[in-house]
């Protein structure tokens, strides 16, 4: 097993994690029960990460679909549950969810604000350590000097904000106008109807 | 073989993958990791297929966050002074 590379992490950053909410809004809909929606999110990740090459995915959104839809296959298989119907590409493709083309095409400044707000609404400590690691560029040591924590209270509150943005984007996203239309309104599709499958 | 109700809440739960995922991430960022933590990463990974999708995710939400360099310093108040 290969630890998941720094390129693949700025791929996964880039081009799925934008669209988790709408993968996670999509497994809702086709609920199993016998699965959680953050298993199969977590061995999509996995399944991605370890790919040889991404350099064919041409529309990662639907391809992380595809693969959240083999997961779950792969697993009622195993339980020997009926099988769900085939999904085509094309199905995955069509998938509405007001968030962003398949290329993620996102507004670099909405997305930037959009992770600074995040940050500011994390817990003082939190966010005073980010600042000082990330904005500010100091060391581990130097942030910890200046908050007068130990270095290993820097390390742990570095982890608690990776944590707490993890679960923002499982339950809003960073950038989507998903994220952003709080309004319930807005959720109606072209033809009228409840568009519930993207849940702000 | 049927699971027993002891091994269905003995399954670790997703939320504490994250968590331990995002504790291996904010150490790999701050420093090298030593010979023995390298080894105890693989063995934690190799064990949960979950493990190493959550230690993916929480990479990637990490270099995410750190776009937030450039918005500077001015974006956020300071938290030392409120």
């Amino acid at each position: 097993m290969a630890r998941v590379g720094n390129e693949r992490a700025l791929w996964l950053a880039q081009h799925i994690l934008p669209h988790e909410p709408c993968l996670r809004a999509w497994l809702a809909r086709r609920r199993v029960a016998e699965l959680e929606i953050d298993d199969i999110v977590q061995e999509a990740y996995a399944r991605l990460a370890s790919m040889d090459s991404v350099e064919g995915v041409r529309n990662p959104r639907a391809y992380f679909l595809q693969t959240a839809h083999s997961i779950i296959c792969t697993h009622l298989r195993r339980a020997q549950v009926v099988s769900i119907r085939a999904v085509d590409d094309t199905e995955l493709s069509r998938f509405e969810c007001e968030d962003a083309s398949p290329e993620s095409t996102v507004c670099d400044r909405d997305e930037l604000r959009r992770i600074g707000d995040i940050v500011a609404g994390f817990p003082k400590q939190v966010a005073a350590v980010f600042i000082l690691r990330r904005i500010e560029g100091l060391s581990q040591r130097d942030t910890a000097q200046r908050l007068n924590i130990s270095e290993s209270s820097v390390e742990k509150n570095m982890a608690k904000g990776i944590r707490l943005f993890m679960d923002t984007i499982a339950l809003s996203g960073i950038s989507s106008p998903c994220a952003s239309n709080r309004g319930d309104e807005k959720n109606i599709g072209a033809d009228g109807r409840p568009r519930k499958q993207c849940p702000d | 073989m049927k699971k027993t109700l002891a091994q269905m809440e003995d399954r670790e739960s997703s939320a504490r993958i994250d968590d331990i995922a995002a504790l291996w991430v904010a150490r790999m960022e701050a420093r090298p990791l030593s010979a023995e933590e390298d080894s105890e990463l693989d063995a934690w990974l190799a064990a949960d297929i979950r493990r190493q999708g959550a230690f993916a995710r929480a990479w990637a939400v990490s270099l995410q966050m750190a776009k937030a360099q450039a918005l500077g310093r001015d974006f956020f108040t300071d938290p030392d002074q409120e």
